[in-house]
């Protein structure tokens, strides 16, 4: 049962974190497609931002990295919380990351001056996202062998 | 959720700082192409019901409207859009009121003169000045010294202020649903109808109904 959980929790980072992705990009891409039908210029900026939410399957390919991959009894619980955790924070941020940025998207197409302080709250989540990835990273070092 | 929809649609100014429609009616159809064909039904419903004003007079009567009203609320809706195409009829149902009793209206038992919430308290309340309404409608009076001073226009501004603020209200809840979507669409009409608000275009026009009147009676 230990094994199982620390199996769950050393893919649970990367899949979660990508499950998150998935959605933030569906968002704010949907958002950037629609404001091309309106704009005549500017859409690379537009993609840029879109991809915004990617980052955090990148943070969680590296919490799955630094996870010990010699699963014991002793260290499964602490794999299980630390992926799980860390994954369910990378997720929700990466969605949430997606609806700031396509709500940027929708704000900077009317009125183009607005783009980089309509990227803020994006930056916030981001920046929260960080503050997991980090601390994640930071207690896998301190997991039993 | 409808963010390509949502962030296809231009920004849409307040209707009384507006020069003109920031997006036609042939493009908006358009872009509403990308409604699930459930909501874009339901748009098409409520907005044969509700539309701020029709293109061109259509002669129904307020029995056939309050028909129409049942049979678009019977309807599946979302509850957003029932509560807009509610708030709608109240607002004319309310305004039919007070024109009714400014027309010196002993009563309104027994016809079918309005629709939504507020008819039966209304008719309970017929006596009232704001039919005990002040508090829960605070334009009813605002509307009813605009009545009383024909200044049309006044009222109109009155009435598209206020649904307009309930359609910015609604969608500042979801900005990429549906009720962002029917919001835009609504807005979109009701800058449609004050833009169309001309008072030289109206004199021509009342100037070619008279003598068209007056051709026929001669002929």
């Amino acid at each position: 049962m230990e094994l199982t959980l620390g199996w769950v929790g050393l893919y649970a980072a990367l899949a979660l974190a990508a499950i998150g992705s998935m959605i933030g990009c569906l968002r704010a891409g949907m958002a950037a497609c629609g404001a091309m039908l309106e704009v005549e210029s500017g859409f690379g900026r537009f993609v840029g931002v879109a991809a915004m939410p990617s980052s955090q399957t990148i943070y969680g390919i590296v919490v799955t990295m630094a996870l010990p991959k010699t699963l014991t009894v002793a260290n499964s619980p602490g794999i299980f919380a630390l992926g799980a955790l860390s994954g369910l924070a990378l997720m929700v941020s990466a969605i949430a990351q997606g609806s700031a940025c396509a709500a940027s998207i929708n704000a900077s197409k009317s009125k183009p001056e607005v783009f980089g302080i309509s990227l803020a709250p994006a930056a916030l989540i981001e920046g929260f996202a960080v503050f997991a990835f980090v601390f994640a990273l930071v207690l896998a070092g301190s997991l039993p062998k | 959720m409808y963010y390509d929809l949502v962030a296809s649609l231009p920004f849409l100014p307040y209707f009384e700082r507006a020069d003109r429609l920031p997006i036609t009616r042939l493009r908006l159809d358009q872009r509403l192409r990308l409604l699930k064909p459930a909501h874009a039904e339901q748009l098409a419903r409520a907005h044969s019901l509700v539309r701020w004003r029709p293109d061109r007079l259509l002669g129904t009567a307020d029995a056939a409207q309050v028909k129409e009203y049942a049979a678009v609320m019977a309807s599946p809706l979302d509850r957003p859009l029932r509560e807009y195409v509610a708030f709608r009829m109240s607002q004319q149902t309310l305004v039919a009121a007070l024109r009714r009793k400014r027309e010196g209206s002993a009563s309104l038992d027994g016809t079918a003169w309005g629709a939504g919430p507020w008819v039966r308290h209304v008719q309970r309340h017929w006596d009232e000045p704001d039919f005990r309404l002040a508090r829960v409608v605070p334009w009813l009076l605002q509307a009813r010294d605009l009545l009383a001073a024909s200044d049309a226009r006044g009222l109109e501004r009155l009435l598209m202020d206020v649904a307009w603020r309930w359609l910015d209200r609604c969608a500042q809840q979801n900005t990429f649903s549906f009720e962002a979507v029917f919001s835009y669409f609504f807005k979109w009409d009701i800058l449609r109808a004050w833009l169309a608000c001309d008072a030289n275009k109206g004199k021509t026009r009342f100037r070619d109904l008279i003598d068209k009147v007056t051709h026929v009676e001669q002929s």
